[in-house]
């Protein structure tokens, strides 16, 4: 990335994965026979669909002119024997000479990677990935204000005898935050209270209050008193008609569909799971959980292929504060 | 043969239905401690607008409320459940320190203990002990469940599916052994 981030994206197994190659057949080729030999080619040798990421052409440039040469197909789609009597067949024999040349097996998704692989044969490069991860300055400093709200929550909980994590749920498109909370496992004597259960639950809640008060199931609309005491929120922000105007496209706001959380620390397994449930949009954490954490340390929940929701996180963000100001958790 | 584990987990598969005919996914399980069940539970996730209420955990905040037992208890419990656990459950399951898991169908697409991840015994997660977890106990009736609702449209999803031309499958594959 060009962007000096105070993050850093939490590449998916794909997404970091180093050049790994295959096998194919190439044969330098005239440029005047090149239209003709990939018409050949096209037609009558073994289509091998894992290589749409690969360029079909090479092209070498010299001093003075260049040389072209042109991919066939993968050597375990075909022995070297059938393949040459293949070029013979269609008298291709005095112009074709296949030999083995390794191009990359993966498409490439990262620029790093892209940059790194095409050395070896050149590859096709869609930069959607770079698109998603640009930041505008009042972005990245929104981003660092909502990471502090939630190192305040961390104190918090540290000063009430609780496990210092922090945590924030905010709409990103209107730049609020809908639901505070933080771990209360040793208050409820829940193992499972972690801040990010907390934070979902009580969106939920109020999911649900909105749900029953357009469909007129409770007429007078009370503030909604949630199981987590610490945690508040904007009536204002979190009224129905505004939500029902932002999404006049969707039917109905869904879960945690499109914000943001903020946490200071890596969610666990559990919590990275609940995350993908709820369909949250975007994750940043600050400290990596190396012992039981679903984002990037143990696990890549967010971008497992079987896992029916994927979403981006970033880790790193103001780690050096929460490092100091939790140190003894 | 009728065992122990088949009594226990038609009480669970009645918590399944019992979810069905309330429109949410069919799962639902029940705590055994020592040949008594402290507590059951069945997905709620439509009606609470909240994508983590599964059966699991419901009965877990159910048992923890209820001022009788404190967390500890989970390490002398067996849990019968209707579907695989999913991750989320999984992990939540090792943090408790659960005794031993009994389940009916896998669940293919978010399952923790043996279809997705190893949740229940990958020996890299230090800070809980691993559990052991068997399926396959009433696991055709489970099944059913699951595609009777999946048929049926969902009203909740963002935009409802129009299922109408979906049929029932009722033929099984065998379990994967």
């Amino acid at each position: 990335m060009d962007q000096n981030l105070p993050f850093k994206y939490v590449l998916s197994d794909e997404e970091s994965r180093s050049l790994e190659t295959v096998d194919v057949y190439v044969s330098d080729v005239e440029p005047k026979e090149t239209e003709r030999i990939i018409k050949f080619i096209e037609k009558y040798c073994p289509r091998n669909e894992i290589l749409d990421h690969v360029k079909r052409i090479k092209k070498t440039s010299y001093d003075k002119g260049f040389k072209l040469t042109v991919l066939i197909c993968l050597v375990e789609s075909i022995t070297i024997t059938e393949l040459i009597t293949l070029i013979n067949n269609y008298n291709f024999g005095s112009i074709l000479k296949p030999r083995i040349q390794q191009v990359c097996k993966y498409p490439a998704i990262t620029r790093d990677q892209f940059d790194e692989w095409r050395n070896l044969w050149p590859i096709n490069f869609h930069e959607d990935f770079k698109k998603e991860l640009n930041f505008t300055l009042k972005e990245i400093e929104n981003i660092k204000q909502y990471m502090e709200k939630a190192i305040q929550l961390s104190i918090q909980a540290k000063l009430q005898g609780e496990i210092p994590v922090g945590c924030i749920i905010i709409d990103p498109k209107k730049n609020v935050i809908l639901s505070e909370s933080f771990d209360t496992r040793n208050s409820t004597k829940n193992p499972l209270n972690h801040a990010i259960l907390n934070c979902i639950n009580n969106i939920a809640s109020l999911e649900k209050l909105n749900y029953m008060k357009k469909s007129n199931k409770i007429k007078n609309f009370q503030k909604s008193k949630v199981d987590n005491a610490v945690i508040y929120f904007n009536e204002e922000d979190f009224s129905s008609q505004q939500r029902d105007k932002d999404n006049s496209n969707s039917k109905l706001v869904y879960l945690c569909k499109g914000y943001d959380i903020f946490i200071t620390h890596e969610p666990c397994i559990m919590c990275s799971m609940a995350l993908v449930h709820s369909r949250i949009g975007k994750v940043f954490y600050g400290c990596s959980n190396t012992v039981s954490g679903g984002l990037g340390s143990c696990y890549k929940i967010h971008t497992h292929n079987s896992l029916n929701h994927h979403f981006k996180s970033f880790k790193g963000l103001l780690q050096h504060k929460i490092d100091t100001l939790l140190i003894d958790c | 043969m009728e065992t122990i584990h088949h009594k226990y987990m038609r009480e669970a598969l009645n918590l399944a239905q019992e979810a069905y005919d309330n429109y949410e996914v069919p799962v639902g399980c029940v705590f055994v401690l020592d040949d008594k069940i402290i507590g059951n539970g069945r997905n709620r996730t439509n009606e609470t607008h909240n994508g983590t209420r599964h059966a699991e955990l419901e009965a877990i905040d159910i048992i923890l409320s209820s001022g009788e037992y404190t967390s500890e208890v989970f390490q002398r419990c067996v849990l019968y459940v209707t579907v695989e656990p999913c991750v989320m459950c999984a992990y939540a399951l090792r943090q408790l320190r659960i005794k031993h898991v009994y389940y009916g169908c896998a669940n293919e697409r978010f399952g923790g203990t043996g279809s997705v991840f190893d949740i229940h015994r990958d020996p890299k997660l230090t800070l809980h002990p691993a559990y052991s977890c068997e399926g396959g106990y009433y696991r055709e009736e489970s099944i059913l469940l699951l595609r009777k609702f999946y048929v049926r449209e969902n009203e909740n999803a963002p935009i409802p599916k129009r299922k109408h031309n979906r049929v029932l499958k009722t033929e099984i594959v065998p379990m994967k052994k």
